[in-house]
């Protein structure tokens, strides 16, 4: 624009020049127009509009843009009203919450991936097929009819359609498998949601129809022995502690083999002690909250002098290094460590429940729950939707490109060395999918910051009590069912650094990971 | 991927072990045979871990589809079957045939429709179909049989027959005194189902065209969704907006991706760089000021308010630029040659060559806007704007209890989708592994 302005060039070449420029100005500018008229507009303009709505105090019931009422300027109030009410720190930790799921959602689409990468065509077997579809008819008949399932008429359609799947899959092989496991994913949305609704309906959904017979089973065990949960309890316990050895092993490990920094160890370490940690502060009944602290505790002191006195074999490179692949063990062993928790706790608390439930005269010891109207199980329940929808995701499909690219030479060599499969997948598999593995943490916690408002919109309504309400749904219902929508666009912006951070921070440190 | 040999000799190898001797050939058979039961045998724990996690993933939907076959009355039975159920529902008749019936029972000319006018109401000024389902359903579950004289005249069919044996059974085989709780209870329900599907039966005998005879898959189910909520126009909503949408997103968007990508001008890789940067603004912060702009419009609860502010993103720019990338750029310059305007080497050289970048950009965008929901539900306010998830929210608040309807509906959102991604897999996967994610 600016060569036009100036006096003209005094060569015809140069002149010629700058008009060429120009014309490829006009026409580079003419063919991105219908596109940046409507990015700027409906992107753009609304992105920078929000900022401002988030410093005032617009209300949709009193505010209308250009008419009268003109909102006012309230400055930082609606971000200090968000960090002193209580409601945003509880609608972020529910979140918080979901997120845990994604770790199980991933190891759920590695495992499927791996699984279908394995060479499924059967080849020409055909005798061989109908041999297969007829044991397995015959077994889960046994088995369906040992678990005292249904009429005859619909043991049998559940047996049928296992031996259809399987029929299919070994003539179909890899595609038929990845068609059928992408399809809750493929059509999850708000009709997957109403038919999930209807499936953990208390009394007519086949969830609980499900349920019940074991939870009977649980009821009259745990009477009759009140020693067998409280000894499974324990277990969990000792398991979680393990778990937890393992993870803060893996990490020492790592550290005295150099390929863990200081500054990218201490994330990992701190998530390691956050089970612990609740399980201090929640009262989670009985003995639970001292003893998980001081096993961990003890665990983490032996780590500690073993690392003490161990030899650093290699120097560290960079205080930052090997931040990836803690973070993934760290987080696999701290949900790892909340399942147990969760399992412990129940297990423990079981003994207890049930002698109430039969001083009580109750004709069933333990109730099936509503799933979706108590607020201890609501948040379970929707994660077990999501991760229905999630095993065969876009997740699956990228670790299945991953693990074709794996150079299967690497395998060979593994082989001759006589390594075990799990030393082929934590030194093989592993590390050659570090690139994929970062691509989908990174994308999942995009995601999950942002996620919940359908499945809480749909199923919940957010409740029970506001159990499932995430940050989506909390702006959702701030901006355009009470209609403040600067109060709103202050949560959405809050939101919006958080992801942003998230995501700068990812980079940073898994930029290094990958490369690795 | 299977390397194993056709048997009817055509392959080479067969063909070299021709010059074999018949001993060796055999071994090598046998060989073979081996080999292959060995890998198929071998295989077998995958196949049914693979087969197990597929059956639990298709559980879900095989419950939809059956319980969308069922009466209202087998809702949340143990059973996933639905099973004869003697009960008529509203979605048996039209509306006229709820008069006709009603003129029947009116005019009392049979014995039948006389016995009916006990139950059914011929006085009241309208009866809805629901109301009369209800009031056959009154007498076919009245507790007893009908009494011989309501039938009389009429040949009863080989059902009502065998029902009758039924009925007649169970009264000679009273049932034992010492029988209580759930088996008294299933022994009872019994009798009561056998004499309401010979009740049932009987009156679809004596009036065939007026009464349906018990069903066991009620297929009605998916019409009575169409007259309780406008369910093709949410369907046609829906696919209005997807087009449209994805239409003009793959327009808009392979034109600012072929300026970026094929064109030279100064500032572009500037320009670019800010179009990339929006990608990263999250759609939640622009929802609010979205709302207010259609508010001021006045685009809100209009089709074109829900069209306009999906149909521009820099994502698909970006998506098809990348693949533009990848086009030599010889091309190009063959058709400058050739005197082609730009234009024109964007329509005939670049468009047809980036097309499996424009099919994946287009699947992406049609499926999520199709299933979009946050923002109708902000947008929409009347019915007959509805898109398939705000109608099928709305219809999950009014239908209640009526679970069967329910699934339906749903069965009818989801089968469409499973069909479209079973015949677009192929280009799908190649789609997200272009590093593309569901949009």
């Amino acid at each position: 624009m600016s060569a036009a302005a100036r006096p003209a060039p005094p060569t015809a070449a140069r002149k010629s020049a700058a008009q060429r420029q120009r014309r490829a100005l006009l026409i580079g500018l003419t063919f991105l127009l219908p596109n940046i008229l409507g990015v700027a507009v409906f992107t753009v303009f609304p992105v920078v509009f929000s900022l401002v709505m988030a410093f005032s105090d617009w209300d949709l019931t009193q505010h209308n843009m250009f008419k009268e009422g003109l909102p006012k300027f309230i400055g930082l109030e609606n971000f200090v009203d968000l960090i002193t009410g209580d409601r945003f720190f509880r609608f972020f930790a529910n979140t918080l919450f979901f997120m845990m799921g994604i770790p199980v959602a991933v190891g759920g689409s590695l495992c499927a991936a791996i699984l279908l990468s394995k060479d499924t065509s059967a080849g020409g077997g055909r005798p061989y097929l109908w041999l297969l579809a007829g044991s397995v008819l015959v077994v889960s008949c046994v088995m369906l009819t040992a678990s005292g399932l249904g009429s005859t008429a619909m043991m049998l359609l559940l047996i049928g359609t296992a031996c259809g799947i399987l029929l299919m899959g070994v003539t179909g092989g890899l595609t038929f498998y990845r068609t059928l496991f992408y399809t809750p994913h493929f059509v999850a949305g708000v009709a997957t949601m109403i038919l999930w609704k209807k499936l953990y309906a208390k009394d007519t959904g086949p969830v609980n129809a499900a349920v019940r017979p074991v939870l009977e089973v649980v009821g009259g065990v745990t009477q009759s022995a009140p020693a067998v949960p409280t000894v499974i309890g324990w277990a969990f316990t000792a398991l979680l502690i393990l778990l937890f050895g393992w993870g803060l092993g893996r990490l020492r490990t790592m550290r005295v083999e150099g390929d863990l920094g200081a500054a990218a160890g201490a994330l990992p370490l701190v998530l390691l002690f956050i089970p612990a940690c609740i399980a201090a502060i929640w009262d989670l009944g009985g003995p639970l909250m001292r003893v998980v602290p001081i096993g961990i505790s003890a665990v983490a002191v032996v780590q500690l002098v073993r690392l003490a006195t161990a030899q650093e074999r290699f120097p560290v490179n960079a205080p930052s290094e090997g931040f990836g692949s803690a973070l993934v063990f760290a987080l696999l062993a701290m949900v790892g460590q909340f399942i147990l928790l969760g399992f412990a706790a129940v297990a423990l608390n079981l003994a207890g429940f049930v002698e109430a439930s039969a001083a009580a005269g109750r004709e069933t010891l333990i109730e099936a729950p509503g799933w979706l109207t108590n607020p201890d199980f609501a948040k379970p329940a929707l994660m077990i939707m999501g991760f229905w929808a999630a095993i065969g995701s876009n997740n699956m499909i990228l670790y299945l490109a991953a693990l074709t690219n794996v150079p299967g030479e690497l395998y060979e060599a593994a082989d001759i060395d006589g390594a075990s499969p799990m030393q082929r997948f934590w030194n093989i598999t592993w590390p050659q999918l570090a690139p994929a593995t970062f691509f989908i943490f990174v994308m999942s916690t995009i995601g999950g910051l942002q996620g919940g408002f359908e499945m809480a919109r749909v199923m919940t309504q957010g409740g029970p009590d506001g159990a499932t309400t995430t940050l989506s749904y909390f702006i959702y219902i701030e901006g355009f069912e009470t209609g403040r929508l600067g109060y709103a666009s202050a949560v959405a912006w809050t939101l919006f650094i958080l992801v942003f951070s998230v995501t700068l921070f990812n980079w940073k440190f898994g930029n290094k990971y990958v490369n690795d | 991927m299977s390397t194993i040999d056709p048997p009817d000799g055509t392959s080479p190898i067969v063909g070299a072990a021709a010059m074999l001797s018949a001993e060796d050939r055999r071994a090598m058979r046998d060989r073979q045979r081996r080999a292959e039961r060995k890998r198929f045998f071998g295989s077998i724990p995958l196949h049914l871990t693979l087969t197990a996690i597929g059956f639990t993933l298709f559980l879900p939907f095989l419950w939809m589809i059956l319980t969308s076959l069922k009466p209202l009355d087998q809702i949340g039975a143990d059973n996933w079957l639905p099973t004869l159920s003697a009960n008529t529902d509203a979605g048996q008749f039209s509306e006229a045939a709820v008069d006709k019936v009603r003129a029947v029972v009116r005019a009392g000319d049979t014995p039948t429709a006389a016995f009916l006018q006990a139950f059914v109401d011929t006085e009241a000024e309208s009866v809805r179909p629901t109301q009369l389902a209800d009031m056959l359903n009154a007498a076919i579950q009245r507790g007893e049989p009908l009494p011989a004289e309501a039938y009389e005249g009429v040949t009863l069919s080989q059902e009502s027959r065998a029902h009758l044996a039924a009925v007649e059974a169970n009264a000679a085989r009273p049932i034992p005194p010492d029988l209580e709780g759930p088996a008294l209870d299933d022994a009872l329900g019994e009798r009561s189902r056998a004499v309401a599907l010979f009740n049932a039966s009987v009156l679809h005998d004596a009036l065939p065209e007026l009464v349906p005879a018990p069903v066991t898959a009620r297929t009605h189910n998916y019409l009575e969704v169409f007259r309780q909520i406008p369910f093709a126009r949410y369907y046609t909503n829906s696919l209005f907006i997807a087009c449209w949408v994805t239409f003009l997103q793959v327009f808009t968007s392979s034109l600012a991706a072929f300026s970026f990508a094929r064109l030279q001008w100064p500032g572009r890789d500037k320009v670019f760089l800010l179009y990339l940067s929006t990608m990263m603004l999250p759609g939640l912060v622009m929802m609010i000021p979205n709302y207010q702009i259609m508010i001021t419009l006045g685009l809100v609860d209009t089709l074109a308010g829900l069209i306009l502010p999906g149909a521009f993103t820099a994502f698909g720019t970006f998506l098809l630029r990348q693949f533009m990338l990848s086009i030599p750029a010889s091309l190009d310059e063959a058709a400058e040659i050739d005197g082609a305007s730009k234009w024109r080497t964007y329509w005939d050289v670049i468009l047809p060559l980036a097309r499996p970048g424009l099919v994946t950009l287009a699947i992406f965008t049609f499926m999520g806007n199709y299933n979009s929901f946050f923002w109708p539900l902000v947008m929409l306010k009347g019915e007959h704007n509805y898109t398939l998830p705000i109608g099928l929210l709305y219809f999950d608040s009014s239908a209640g209890q009526e679970t069967n309807l329910l699934m339906a509906a749903v069965t009818m959102s989801v089968v469409p989708m499973i069909i479209v991604f079973v015949v677009m897999q192929k280009q799908l996967v190649a789609g997200i592994q272009l590093g593309a994610v569901k949009g």
